[in-house]
Order: C-alpha cells, then sequence, then structure tokens
C-alpha cells in the first residue's frame, strides 16, 4: 500500500476587503450555481452571556422580525427571494448564515440588513421560545444519549461552564427581554464581527454589500464580558444515571484538551482518527464489526477558541453496556502499549489526506476550511503542518501523544440507561 | 450544459459520466432498484440487510472499507423503500481502485455465515436505537400497514419487526441479491475529473463482466395497493410525553404529473415556520407545540402527512378540531399567486443549493436514468414553474375529502 499524493493540495488565504464601517469580509469567488453563502461570525455565543441561555435566546429572537417583517415575515422575505437565513449560537459564537440567489443578491442583502438594524425582540417569541424548550425537553429526557451528552459535558467542563451547560428550560425561563437586547448591544457590532462570502458572487457584490452591511455601527455600546471562564470539573468520573424503559444505555467518555492552536493538536487528531474516527477504527472495528454490540461508535476531537474535548460516544445493548466499556478501556490501553503496523498508519495517513482532500472541494467546502483557519487567528501554514503531521508521524509518536493525554485516571466516563 | 455522458454495456448496466474538472475527489455512485417494496411479506428486511452484506467483503477485497480508508476516501449507502443507493468518493487519481471494488463486491460477494450473524447483530440494534428506543420512532410500523396492504410499501425499510429481522436467513439473503443485484437492474454513475474514454475503458474491463442475473425478474406492482383503511381513525398507544396527531392523505407516485402540485400544497400548508397551519395553531392558538408536513415522494402512490405535537395540558380533540376546520377554510380560499411565486423560488433554490454537491448531482442522474427519464429533474423544474394557483388549489379540493382523511393518533 503506499501513500497518497498530494501535490493537488493547495489552497491559498481567501482575499479580504473591508466595508465602510470597519467589518473584514473574506471571500472567494467560485463556483458554477447561482449560490452564494454569507455567514457573519460574531464573538457573541455562550462566552459572552451574561447568564446561561442569553446568547441562544438573542439568536433566536433576532430570527423572529424586524419592524418592517414582523414574526415568521421575515423568514418568509427571506425565502421567497429564495433565500434562507439561519441564526445560531454555541459556546464562542453567534453565527448568522444566508444562503442567496446570485441574482437576487440586492434584495437579499437588504433584508439582512434590515435583521442587524431593525431587529425587534418581540416579547411574545420569547415567551412562545420558552414554552418550545420545555415542550422539547420533555421528548428529549426519554433518550439516553441527550442524558449521557449532558452530564459528560457538566462533569467535564463544569454545570456552569460555557461548555459545559445542557440549556434546560428553566434556565432560558429566566431569561428576560432586557438580557437579550442587551447581548446584542454589547456584541452584534460590526468591530466584533468576521464576515465569510463565498460561491459565485454577482459582480456588483463589493457595492450591495457596503450599501447595507457597510453602514451598519453599534447604537449603544453594551457591556461585553471579557472575563475568562476557568474549567470546573467535576471530581466524580464515573457517573452511573438509571433510565427506565430503555433498551439500550448510552456510554460517553472523554476529557477536555486543548484548542487547535496547541502544538499536538495535528497528533492528536492522527491518534484519535485511528482509535475512533473512522469506519476502520479501533473502536468501531472492535464493538461494530467484531462483536455487534452497537450500531455505531466513535471518537471525536472538537476545539472551541479557549478549550477542546475528545470524547467517545456509543449507544450499545443495555446487556453489554459494562463490557463495551472495558473494551473501551483495552483499546486506550492498546494504544498506549502497543506500536501500531505500518499498515494499519498508512490507512489511516491515506483516509486523513483523502479527508483534507475534501474538506477543500468546492467552494463552500473550501470557504468552510478557511473560515475555520481564520477565526482561531491560524493560516495556511496551519494547513500545511497538518498534512506534514499526517505523512510523518511516527508510531513512537502515536504511542507518547496516548501516554500523555489518555491517562485513564483523567477520563470522564457517563452511561446513561440500565447498564448491566 | 452540465457535461454528461450515457452509455448501456452489453449486459444492459447503464452508466452515467458526469465531468467535472474542478474537483478533486471523484464521486462513484450505484443504484439499485431493490427497495423494501419489492421484499415479500414475512421476510422483510431483506434489502436493508443486503445492503449491509455489500460491506462484508469479497476474496479479493475482504474489507470493502478498508480499501476505500486506505485510499483516501469515504462511503456510504441507504436504502429506501424503492431502491438501494452506495457511494464513494476517492481522489480522481484513484478512480480505478473505486471502480474494481464496486464490480467486485457486486459480482463476488462471500456471503459467509459469520459475517452474516454479526451484521444482523448490527441490524437489531439499529432496530432498538431508531425504532424501539425512541419516542414516537414505532408509529410508522403501525401506519404503514394501516394504509397499504398487497404491497411492500405495508412495512418499513427496517423490517416490519424485530422479530421478522430475527428470522431472517443468509439463504433469504442470497435469494433477494440474486434476484435484485442484476446489472440490467443497476444503473452506475460516475462524477468528478474525469476523462470518459479511459473510465469506458476501465468500467468495460470490470463492470463488463458482470452476467445477467438468471432469476432476475421485475415485478410487477399488483393494484390497488391502497388498504381499505383511509378515511378511518387509527390510535397507537405509546409511551410519549406529548401527543401527536397525523392527518394522512393519499397522492400520486413520484413521477405523475400531479406530484408537482402536491409538493406545492405540503409546502404551503404546514412546511415553513410562517406557513398557515404553524401560523393558526402553533403562534396565535398556542395549540400545538409544533406542526410539520411530510410527502412521501415514492415511485408507487405515497402520502402527504400533516403531523402536529400537541402542547401539554391542551385537550386533543380541540387542537385537531381546529386544525380541521383551518384547512377547511384554506381549501376553500386556496393559494394566492404571490404564495405560489414565494414556494416555487423556495424550491427552486434547494434545488440549487443541492446541485452544488456533487454527489447529489451524480445520484440525481442514477435516479431518473433508472426511471428510463433521463431529463426528468430538469423537466419536473420546468413543471413546478408552470404550476397555476388553479391547478394546485384544485388538487387541494380533491385531496381534501373525508373518504380520503386518515387521522392518527399516538398517545399515551
Amino acid at each position: 500500500m503506499k501513500t497518497i499524493t498530494t501535490e493537488n493540495l493547495a489552497i491559498d488565504m481567501p482575499q479580504c476587503v473591508k466595508l465602510n464601517n470597519g467589518l473584514n469580509v473574506h471571500y472567494i469567488d467560485e463556483g458554477e450555481k447561482d449560490v452564494v453563502k454569507l455567514e457573519l461570525i460574531f464573538n457573541a455565543g455562550r462566552w459572552f452571556e451574561s447568564g446561561k441561555g442569553v446568547a441562544a435566546a438573542t439568536a433566536r429572537l433576532l430570527q423572529e422580525g424586524t419592524k418592517i417583517y414582523p414574526g415568521g415575515l421575515l423568514n418568509e422575505a427571506f425565502e421567497d427571494l429564495g433565500a434562507s437565513l439561519k441564526i445560531m449560537s454555541n459556546g464562542d459564537h453567534l453565527i448568522i448564515s444566508a444562503y442567496a440567489n446570485n441574482n437576487k443578491f440586492e434584495e437579499t442583502l437588504e433584508l439582512l440588513g434590515q435583521v442587524l438594524e431593525y431587529a425587534t425582540f418581540p416579547a411574545k417569541e420569547l415567551k412562545h421560545y420558552k414554552k418550545l424548550l420545555k415542550d422539547q425537553q420533555e421528548i428529549n429526557y426519554k433518550k439516553v444519549e441527550y442524558h449521557g451528552q449532558k452530564i459528560f459535558f457538566q462533569n467535564a467542563f463544569g454545570m456552569n461552564h460555557p461548555y459545559g451547560y445542557k440549556l434546560q428550560a428553566d434556565d432560558v425561563d429566566a431569561v428576560t427581554r432586557l438580557n437579550v437586547i442587551d447581548h446584542f448591544d454589547a456584541t452584534i457590532q460590526p468591530k466584533n464581527c468576521m464576515a465569510f462570502f463565498s460561491g459565485k458572487l454577482p459582480s456588483d457584490w463589493e457595492e450591495v454589500l457596503n450599501d447595507n452591511l457597510g453602514r451598519w455601527d453599534v447604537v449603544d455600546d453594551g457591556e461585553k464580558f471579557e472575563g475568562f471562564h476557568s474549567l470546573e470539573s467535576s471530581f466524580q468520573y464515573r457517573h452511573v444515571k438509571l433510565m427506565e424503559d430503555t433498551k439500550q444505555s448510552a456510554i460517553r467518555m472523554g476529557k477536555p484538551i486543548f484548542t487547535k492552536r496547541h502544538g499536538d493538536f495535528w497528533k492528536f487528531q492522527v491518534v484519535n482518527t485511528i482509535f475512533g474516527g473512522y469506519f476502520g477504527s479501533r473502536l468501531m472495528q472492535n464493538i461494530r464489526e467484531e462483536k455487534g454490540y452497537s450500531y455505531g461508535i466513535y471518537s471525536a476531537v472538537q476545539s472551541y477558541q479557549n478549550s477542546g474535548v475528545f470524547y467517545i460516544a456509543t449507544e450499545v445493548n443495555n446487556e453489554y453496556a459494562n463490557v463495551t466499556t472495558k473494551e473501551i478501556y483495552k483499546e486506550l490501553d492498546r494504544l498506549k502499549s502497543e506500536s501500531i503496523s505500518e499498515n494499519e498508519l498508512t490507512k489511516v495517513r491515506n483516509y486523513m489526506l483523502g479527508n483534507v482532500m475534501s474538506s477543500i472541494d468546492g467552494p463552500f467546502n473550501k470557504a468552510e476550511a478557511l473560515k475555520d483557519l481564520i477565526l482561531y487567528g491560524l493560516d495556511t501554514n496551519y494547513f500545511y503542518e497538518g498534512i506534514e503531521t499526517i505523512q510523518s508521524i511516527t508510531p513512537a509518536e502515536i504511542q507518547d501523544i496516548a501516554q500523555t493525554y489518555l491517562d485513564q485516571n483523567t477520563i470522564y466516563e457517563v452511561i446513561a440507561g440500565q447498564p448491566a | 450544459m452540465l457535461d454528461f455522458e450515457r452509455i448501456q454495456l452489453s449486459n444492459g448496466l447503464r452508466v452515467i459520466l458526469h465531468r467535472a474538472p474542478s474537483y478533486q475527489m471523484v464521486v462513484t455512485n450505484l443504484f439499485i432498484g431493490a427497495g423494501s417494496k419489492h421484499e415479500q411479506a414475512g421476510s422483510s428486511g431483506l434489502a436493508h440487510f443486503c445492503e449491509h452484506m455489500m460491506f462484508t467483503g469479497t476474496k479479493r477485497f475482504p474489507n470493502y472499507d478498508e480499501v476505500i480508508h486506505s485510499s483516501g476516501g469515504n462511503n456510504n449507502a441507504f436504502t429506501t423503500a424503492d431502491f438501494t443507493n452506495f457511494y464513494h468518493t476517492l481522489p480522481f487519481y484513484q478512480i480505478e481502485t473505486g471502480i474494481q471494488l464496486e464490480a467486485d463486491r457486486i459480482m463476488n460477494l462471500d456471503f459467509s455465515e459469520e459475517k452474516f450473524e454479526i451484521q444482523k447483530k448490527i441490524i437489531l440494534e439499529e432496530f432498538k436505537e431508531t425504532v424501539l428506543n425512541v419516542p414516537y420512532g414505532q408509529k410508522w410500523h403501525f401506519i404503514r400497514p394501516f394504509l397499504y396492504e398487497n404491497h411492500g410499501y405495508s412495512w418499513p425499510t427496517i423490517g416490519a419487526s424485530y422479530e421478522e429481522v430475527e428470522k431472517l436467513t443468509l439463504e433469504d439473503c442470497k435469494s433477494f441479491f440474486q434476484q435484485y443485484y442484476s446489472p440490467q437492474n443497476m444503473v452506475l454513475g460516475i462524477a468528478g475529473n474525469i476523462d470518459f474514454d479511459s473510465t469506458l475503458e476501465m468500467l468495460e474491463k470490470s463492470f463488463g463482466q458482470l452476467n445477467q442475473r438468471a432469476h432476475f425478474k421485475q415485478e410487477e406492482i399488483k393494484s390497488p395497493i391502497y388498504s381499505n383503511n383511509w378515511g378511518k381513525e387509527l390510535i397507537i398507544q405509546e409511551d410519549v410525553p406529548l401527543t401527536n396527531t397525523m392527518l394522512l392523505f393519499p397522492t400520486v407516485g413520484r413521477m405523475e404529473a400531479d406530484f408537482p402540485a402536491y409538493d406545492v400544497i405540503s409546502e404551503w400548508i404546514a412546511g415553513r415556520k410562517q406557513s398557515p397551519l404553524t401560523q393558526h395553531l402553533v403562534n396565535r392558538r398556542e395549540l400545538a407545540h409544533g406542526i410539520g408536513s411530510y410527502l412521501s415522494g415514492s415511485e408507487d402512490p405515497g402520502f402527504l402527512s400533516i403531523e402536529m405535537a400537541i402542547s401539554k395540558s391542551i385537550e386533543t380533540s380541540a387542537a385537531i378540531d381546529q386544525q380541521e376546520r383551518y384547512l377547511a377554510k384554506l381549501a376553500k380560499y386556496g393559494i394566492t399567486q404571490s404564495q405560489l411565486d414565494g414556494i416555487l423560488n423556495r424550491l427552486d433554490f434547494e434545488y440549487e443549493l443541492q446541485e452544488t454537491s456533487l454527489h447529489n448531482r451524480i445520484f440525481s442522474a442514477c435516479y431518473a436514468e433508472k426511471l428510463n427519464f433521463f431529463d426528468f429533474f430538469t423537466q419536473e423544474r420546468k413543471h413546478y414553474r408552470n404550476l397555476t394557483v388553479y391547478e394546485v388549489n384544485a388538487c387541494f379540493s380533491n385531496l381534501w375529502d373525508p373518504s380520503n382523511l386518515t387521522r392518527v393518533t399516538i398517545e399515551n
């Protein structure tokens, strides 16, 4: 088996234009179809909120109407133009994502400009949102994977940590309209935003962006949270949540790790892939293909702005839950104690290089990959370092990474269901 | 416009090649005319099982996934009531490996008893994870047999029951495979940075060797396929936190001229956040916590379903009553031109967005080719664009008939 070639893996940083109000727009002009994507990313996620649920409520209400298009009419206006608008929030960011037909780009941007300048944050919608969450929660509470996930993140990061809490209906109940408006004022500003624009761009795009997004600026300079949330990881490394009437148990194991800026991040990605990052991984082969305990098991690494997480996830037959956990620890041990074969390592190298190739195939994928660099203050060197690591990491380095970061005593384990 | 070439090999296999030189990854898509509707009552779940078996290896390639991954690619598959679809992606210079791999597993699948047993375990876990262990997860297992008879649409693709899937044998799998995985029942599509001539050569060397299966025969769909239960009521008792209701209407198959009208109706009444039913029942009256519509889109006659999750402490009958009264109103006043224009713009946009993915493009091409109508999707776009308010309203009036309207309630 030979390692695949990487001459075709080249990528350039996108070009950037600064609008009149200082908003930086990184753009990629490529594509065959008349669709463009514009994303506005704000440092306005949970990390910056004044209380649990404020960022999520802000994202929700921003989409629920402007002065001219109250309530659902805003979405309808977007969709009638053959466009779409989605606003969501996560641990770090609030993200406004719009797809547009490049023939109706100007009309679509007019609407988007309104969202930023004329959002009304209707009280009725906030009330409705709270009710929706309550109803949804009743359904979620029956799911083993919901509880597994929730308890894992709580224990690993802390119940009140922006990366650790699972939003509960009660949390959102305490959010007021004023909280939302304050959050908006403090964080939804051009200087707190990065824009990413990709697809077959219309010829007058820069003018249209300046007209509709380039005059928007902060109205009331709210107080932005500038602090740091330390991890408040639990000391309880093992947790079992018994749930009645379940046929499967959810297993979640893992721990907080570093961000993608860390020197070992790429090596850790390789280790993760070997362990549980693809269909041929140690976990999949053992738990699914050899033993048939589960329909799917995987491990993943994710980076946030201020931390990262490594976790293992699966749902298994109740009677195999404890046995599966034992097997997972066995596989972790193997990573540390056994030197990986050249054959297996080549397989993983090729898989990962193919993945890298895939991740920049096509204008929207490319934009996504580059956005991921820029958001972390990285550039294409990071990308090439990654390729270099994948191609040259040694079995000894793999063992070393596993031994350094995957000490069994630092791993959180949660089982939700009726493990036997 | 887009660079496509269509060929048929001597064994009946239809091939579609799509050149897209700006992409580094090549997508290979294999579309098989074998879905759960081709199964026999009593041995359901075979089409899905065969999909799993396709990953269990041949003598030459004992581990399909390993070859794809070690060549830098990815793969997946899915089964529906009408067909099974496999696809993989590989860097463009690995295309020959991919072609050999696919041809080999069609021709030389091992069908080992050991692998079969493991796959069965995995499928049974899938059954638990997606049906038994999920709130409302079992509803289709009640609804499908209620709506259909004499037809494979009477059971969900995963299988009519856990027990039935558990009883399937390796022989069952083999016969189904022998019957349906025959070249004249497949379409192979390849898209990416490819050269037509050399790709064809590779295909002749591998897929060209595939013989037609002796047992292949395209089953005639017997009609009627609907049961006598349309217009009646079904109550499903399950341990659920909120009562859900469904209103079901019969619709035409995917390829019929009227299908676009049903799609527009589905989008219009309950397909969006700002659809009239949603506005009325969720936002204004707060009777429901969510409303959605679902159009089955199957090749044979299907259904349109309007689903409602009733809010806590609301009387089910009160919510249903409001829903039906409002639907009657919609049927009376109909859709307006501007509403229709908006929906058509929306559907166009979604189609365009989908087509930016090379995989979606080649999958659609395979699907259309299998339906013996390669230009199906482009023609269909025109069809949608030419829809009039009159046609949509006439369709809705026909639909809104007590003999059609089937009510399902899922409650504690």
